[in-house]
């Protein structure tokens, strides 16, 4: 290997190594500080008046009685607050031709979805501000709702924004090479199928939540919430609400729980921090379940209508989409809701060799709740579509599903490359991960016993999926089309006077141990033992500038700071043992919290020594010495605008033709995520990120009725996997580290989320073919499967 | 109402305590212990577990919808009180960071009460055992995994409570509720006296008129107190639940004279849901889709009501009238339920969406006779497929005196129609429902043929 050394040329203690997380024995004990344990002196109450009518006009709120309620402080409704806030609207300008309405926490003048904020009652308790709520009386004329994105379109469907020409929010076609020839060659076969993706969400187990507290003495607002981007959330307060921005403080403890839900701008949360300001007054406000799933931004819901033509050796002459998604009434800020059909554009066949490809999306308005970034963003939809087709297009021609990936994966020495739709690719292993997923769920073996079952009236399928998954994003993300969103991240690290090593960084953590590969990272590279090390996440005021945790950023962006900050606090440290030791920085080296003879590893002085020394007798200290034992690194992705990361999954199903329930009897993962910091974490993040993929595949929906009611918003009628029915899942790795950086780590957190749906629908399939049958729409419920087989 | 009860290892004496305040929001709010955690108010997702121990042992429960008034003479453990006092990890916190079992950490203080009490129980079924406990990040193995790992570690000794330290308040009947009657005699003259006071015994009902509905209650008798209703008897070939008894304890007594009522009983709930629930509260509250009628219904079973003085008993379909409407007078309530020993041969089947913990689209029960190839009785009866639980009469008669094969069952599949009309809802359309409810019957068949027919039995 070439270049400096680095961590990565000698001995580690902890970077690769299954270290326990230091927080887990905190939540443990139930000692977490989520947002509804945080009370404060004088803290109000916030409760919020919903609608109930998808789209109508506003000609009457009367909150009379419910200000006449003892114990409410205050009632707003949107006009009372439409002065105090700047209007967002959620577009970006690489996006182009995306568009949306100006939108405000309260709905003014019109409501456009069920559970919609349309007034907002502060309280003594929760519950006097519901009781407070209930008393609200709001006189609605209905509007006719537009619910079926596939007609929004249409020219008898009403317009939901009037100063629109129609309910288009966002269209955008990629066309490479000739694709309709391609499609016409008489020597291939063409296989079409017509794909449906339900709506759902992500149902964190702690609610959306803040708790907002103002001080007009300082015009500071502080704002604790549970969510994923406090720097982000910092500049929306400070240009909505009027405040300079570093008079806002965002604060994120523990997060019970995010998948993109908790990274966007919500109405009662924006609302929420203007009652503080206004009232002087701190207000918590956490929604409750149905709350949450009236209005925590849902995902997915697309239509694709996706062909494929394969030549007689099973390569891909053609792959084309025309898919269609229904976002909501808005485009949600400031991340925009057309980031996911972009996704799909971008990622459909892209760890494919695909000369000729059209993807067309159509992004369109609705009067249902909004639709935005969820874990795996627009993967599920891309993965499912190319390689529904691709097994699919094998059966047609008679060939093995795992023979015709390898005819057609873009090779492992093909690197750098770049996919159909033009996104650069690098340091990826489709083949290698394909062989090992083959090998280690003995797909030959699997094969032959489900023929054997058949005869028995057993009906079981084995899919699989190769997929790309986007990590590590650039500023090409967001920041390039104007969004106060940073793709950068930074770390500064402290060594204490004790000895210990104070680590605060940009990333959040919500579960996923960004805080432990953090302690790692800084523990190896700075070389002290990692009970020494203590992090400091989520913190505008503490932490350096950055973007938080979000598109499987945390460890590879932020991991790479903490690794560049801690090597440079290492540098920093040496020079000064090196005057005080009258040697050289060469010469020496710290381990295990001492400073070290480089050769032969003898102590000389331990870090405390060092540190106390610095800090509080600098007369030791030659005049001209400035020791710094503080030291903060920034890194960004400069090279790509992702680093993606591959991954082979496979899922082993049975199907009961009679009732039509599907049992996931085994899935398999093989990840290529780079360099693995922590495997115990990495694995957890791809087992719970399968799981929540075969939620979606099997279970979880967002129902609505045609007037735009949302039917299921309880988690007794939104079903999410439960233990019983979720398999124990084989994780294996192949790591081919990112050259973008020192680390080498790319993310690992959605994969699962990203590329278990399509295994699933293909596993389900491959059970259902024999019978003559097939389902191409998620969830594939009992009741689907019994119509796919003609008994319903 | 004044209470009295053991919290993590100390005495606590509420007075004056309100009918409807939940066991969560009094440890959120009122005494500061927020380790229990809020993730639905309504029961389904286990954040809110704690531990309560009494007469019948120690259980998981959920207390969001646990009123305060339930806990009098129990003692109740929560996550702060799962590790020793000296600071010590139980077993299963060791082992949940031994496997990674908790991420995000919201739903972990559920998930490690549910552990301990199993652990305490010596129960290993740890699927069922965290069937009422949802997660949204690992995935569940590694927590699987940890509650496997501490299998066999002892049980440490803080986590055996004795609420028969606490003795009863001395305490005047009160004038005006909430009633709280100590045997089924007081309950009958207290409930003649206020007809229109609501019920309470497991609220898991109840518990989401609060929670969701928003709802107060007015006049509320508890029957917690009511030992004699929560008792289990076997008279004249008959074994007798009393309304009380909750649905962990049922379980434990058909486990092996009834297996198939049994194993749908295995996924009525959640393990919080069934040592809350009372069988009399599932029969009493008349919800088309409660899953013990069609099984109880199938077997025979006969139901005993009570007011004031006055019993009466009437075979358990009788009770179901008309949607929302039961055979109850004002007064009345239901005091037990009989039904045969065993049932070896009867077939339950709880068809949802999701396998566990969740509302049947259909449930369907069979109890077959046969001689020589031939049926020579069937009662059959069905959740789900009409607006009361509901026998399968036309299909009864159709079966009976059929060849007992496929050939022999076809006009009892065809009769299907005449017996239902099922609705179509957000759950499961007409269709499948009455496609299912075909299935069944075929799958009875298959299985008294010797056909594997559970993914369970031909799983590796």
């Amino acid at each position: 290997m070439s270049g400096p050394l680095t961590i990565f040329d000698r001995p580690r203690d902890y970077i690769g190594q299954p270290v326990p997380r230091a927080d887990t024995k905190r939540l443990l004990q139930g000692r977490g500080t989520f947002i509804d344990d945080i009370q404060l002196p004088r803290m109000l109450h916030a409760a919020f008046v919903r609608s109930s009518v998808a789209h109508g006009v506003i000609t009457g709120i009367d909150v009379a009685e419910a200000r006449a309620l003892p114990g409410v402080v205050a009632v707003y409704t949107g006009a009372d607050i439409a002065p105090h806030v700047e209007p967002y609207v959620g577009v970006l300008s690489h996006l182009a031709g995306l568009r949306s309405a100006p939108q405000m926490p309260l709905a003014v003048g019109v409501t456009r979805w069920i559970g919609e904020p349309l007034a907002m009652i502060v309280a003594q308790s929760r519950a006097v501000a519901e009781d407070a709520a209930a008393l609200v009386t709001v006189e609605i004329d209905p509007l006719e709702a537009v619910t079926d994105m596939e007609t929004a379109l249409d020219p008898a469907t009403p317009v939901i924004h009037a100063e629109m020409d129609s309910n288009l929010a966002w269209e955008r076609t990629v066309d490479v090479g000739d694709v309709d020839a391609a499609f016409a060659r008489d020597d291939v076969t063409v296989v079409e199928r017509r794909f449906r993706f339900g709506r759902h969400t992500g149902v964190t187990l702690e609610t959306r939540g803040a708790v907002a507290a103002y001080d007009p003495s300082e015009d500071e607002l502080t704002f604790w919430y549970s969510g994923q981007a406090p720097h982000m959330m910092q500049f929306i307060f400070a240009k909505h609400l009027g405040l300079p921005e570093e008079n806002v403080r965002v604060v994120s403890q523990d997060v019970g729980g995010s998948f993109g839900i908790k990274i966007h701008t919500y109405g009662d949360e924006v609302a929420t921090a203007l009652a503080a300001k206004l009232l002087g007054r701190p207000v918590k406000f956490v929604a409750d379940r149905m709350e949450s799933f009236l209005s925590d931004i849902h995902a997915r819901d697309h239509v694709v209508d996706g062909r494929i033509a394969v030549d007689a050796e099973g390569r891909v002459a053609a792959l084309a989409f025309d898919d269609i998604t229904g976002i909501g009434p808005f485009s949600m800020y400031p991340r925009t809701s057309a980031i996911e059909a972009n996704q799909v554009l971008n990622l459909t066949g892209a760890p494919y060799v695909i000369g000729n490809y059209r993807a067309h999306a159509k992004v369109v308005f609705q009067n249902k709740n909004m639709m935005c970034q969820y874990r795996a963003v627009g993967h599920p939809i891309a993965m499912a579509v190319a390689d529904c087709l691709l097994e699919d297009a094998a059966h047609e021609i008679g060939m093995d599903v795992v023979e015709i990936r390898r005819r057609n994966l873009i090779p492992d020495d093909a690197y750098p490359t770049q996919s159909a739709s033009g996104m650069k690719l690098d340091d990826l292993s489709h083949h290698k991960s394909l062989e090992t997923l083959v090998e280690t769920m003995d797909y030959d073996a699997r094969r032959a016993e489900h023929a054997k079952l058949r005869e028995d009236g057993i009906y079981r399928g084995l899919g699989l999926i190769s997929m790309v998954e986007v990590t590590n994003p650039s500023p090409m993300f967001y920041g390039i089309g104007g969004a106060p969103i940073a793709s950068q991240d930074g770390a500064t690290i402290r060594l204490d006077a004790g000895g210990g090593v104070h680590v605060s960084s940009s990333v959040t953590e919500q579960g996923q141990g960004t805080n432990a590969i953090l302690a790692q990272i800084a523990a190896d590279v700075f070389g002290v033992p990692i009970a020494r090390v203590k992090v400091t996440t989520g913190d505008t005021r503490t932490t350096p500038y950055g973007g938080g945790t979000w598109a499987s950023r945390g460890a590879g962006i932020g991991g790479e700071a903490c690794l560049q900050a801690a090597q440079a606090l290492k540098e920093q440290v040496l020079e000064v043992a090196a005057v005080i030791l009258q040697s050289a920085p060469g010469k020496l080296d710290i381990r295990a919290g001492a400073v070290v003879d480089a050769e032969g590893g003898a102590e000389r002085m331990t870090l405390s020594d060092l540190a106390r020394t610095v800090y509080y007798r600098g007369n030791e200290l030659p005049a001209d010495l400035k020791p710094e034992l503080v030291a903060t690194r920034h890194y960004r992705v400069t090279d790509f605008p992702f680093v993606f990361t591959n991954c082979a999954m496979a899922a082993e199903v049975e199907v009961d033709p009679e009732t039509g329930f599907v049992q996931v009897l085994n899935f398999w993962a093989v990840e290529d995520c780079g360099r693995v910091i922590n495997p115990v974490l990495v694995d957890e993040q791809v087992r719970g990120g399968v799981v929540q993929g075969i939620g979606g595949a099997l279970y979880e929906e967002c129902i609505y009725d045609a007037e735009g009611q949302l039917q299921n918003a309880t988690m007794a009628d939104y079903l999410v996997p439960m233990a019983f029915e979720m398999p124990d899942i084989v994780v294996k790795h192949v790591e081919t580290p990112t050259k973008t950086s020192v680390l080498g780590a790319k993310g690992a957190g959605e994969a699962g989320t990203g590329g278990a749906p399509g295994a699933v629908m293909n596993a389900v399939n491959d059970a259902l073919r024999p019978l003559g049958a097939e389902i191409h729409q998620m969830p594939m419920t009992p009741e689907r499967i019994l119509r796919a087989l003609g008994k319903v | 109402m004044d209470i009295r009860f053991l919290l993590n290892g100390e005495s606590v004496e509420l007075r004056d305590v309100a009918p409807t305040v939940t066991l969560l929001d009094w440890l959120r709010e009122t005494r500061g212990l927020t380790g229990t955690k809020e993730g639905c108010n309504e029961g389904d997702c286990g954040a809110c577990t704690v531990m309560v121990t009494d007469a019948h042992g120690a259980r998981a429960l959920n207390a969001c919808i646990l009123f305060l008034p339930q806990l009098h003479g129990r003692a109740i453990r929560t996550v702060e009180g799962i590790a020793g006092p000296d600071g010590a990890l139980h077993p299963v916190q060791q082992a949940m960071i031994d496997h990674h079992g908790s991420q995000c950490g919201f739903c972990t203080p559920g998930f490690v009460v549910s552990m301990a009490v199993a652990h305490l129980n010596g129960d290993a079924g740890h699927d069922d055992a965290l069937a009422g406990n949802l997660c949204r990040c690992t995935g569940y193995a590694p927590i699987v995994r940890a509650a496997e790992a501490a299998v066999g570690a002892p049980v440490p000794d803080w986590m055996r409570d004795d609420p028969s330290v606490l003795t009863d308040p001395l305490e005047a009947e009160p004038e005006a509720g909430p009633f709280a009657p100590g045997d089924i005699d007081e309950l009958a003259r207290l409930y003649a006296r206020h007809p229109e006071a609501t019920l309470v015994a497991g609220a898991t009902d109840v518990g989401l008129w609060v929670t969701k509905g928003l709802r107060d209650l007015d006049e509320v008798i508890f029957l917690n107190r009511c030992a004699d209703l929560q008792e289990i008897r076997r008279a004249d070939g008959r074994l007798i639940f009393g309304a009380g008894v909750t649905m962990d304890r049922v379980l434990q007594t058909v486990r092996e004279s009834h297996p198939a009522y049994a194993e749908m009983i295995r996924r009525y709930g959640s393990a919080q849901v069934r040592a809350a629930a009372t069988i009399g509260g599932n029969i009493a509250n008349g919800s088309p889709i409660g899953d013990n009628p069609p099984a109880l219904i199938a077997m025979g079973a006969t139901l005993r009501l009570r007011a004031g003085d006055n019993i009466r008993e009437m075979p358990l379909e009788e009770f179901f009238l008309d949607y929302g409407r039961q055979d109850r007078a004002r007064g009345e309530f239901v005091l037990d339920i009989a039904l045969p020993e065993a049932a070896p041969d009867l077939h339950v089947y709880k068809l949802s969406r999701r396998f566990d913990q969740d509302i049947s689209a259909v449930c369907g029960a069979f109890a077959i006779t046969r001689d020589k190839g031939r049926v020579t009785g069937a009662r059959i009866a069905f959740g789900g497929m009409a607006g009361v639980p509901k026998r399968a009469s036309a299909v009864e008669a159709a079966l009976t005196g059929a060849d007992w094969s496929e050939k022999g069952i076809t006009p009892a599949l065809d009769a299907f129609e005449a017996d239902f009309h099922p609705l179509s809802d957000m759950r499961a359309s007409a269709g499948y429902r009455l496609e299912a409810a075909r299935a069944m019957l075929r799958r009875v068949l298959a299985e008294t043929q010797g056909t594997a027919t559970s993914v369970l039995e031909v799983t590796p």
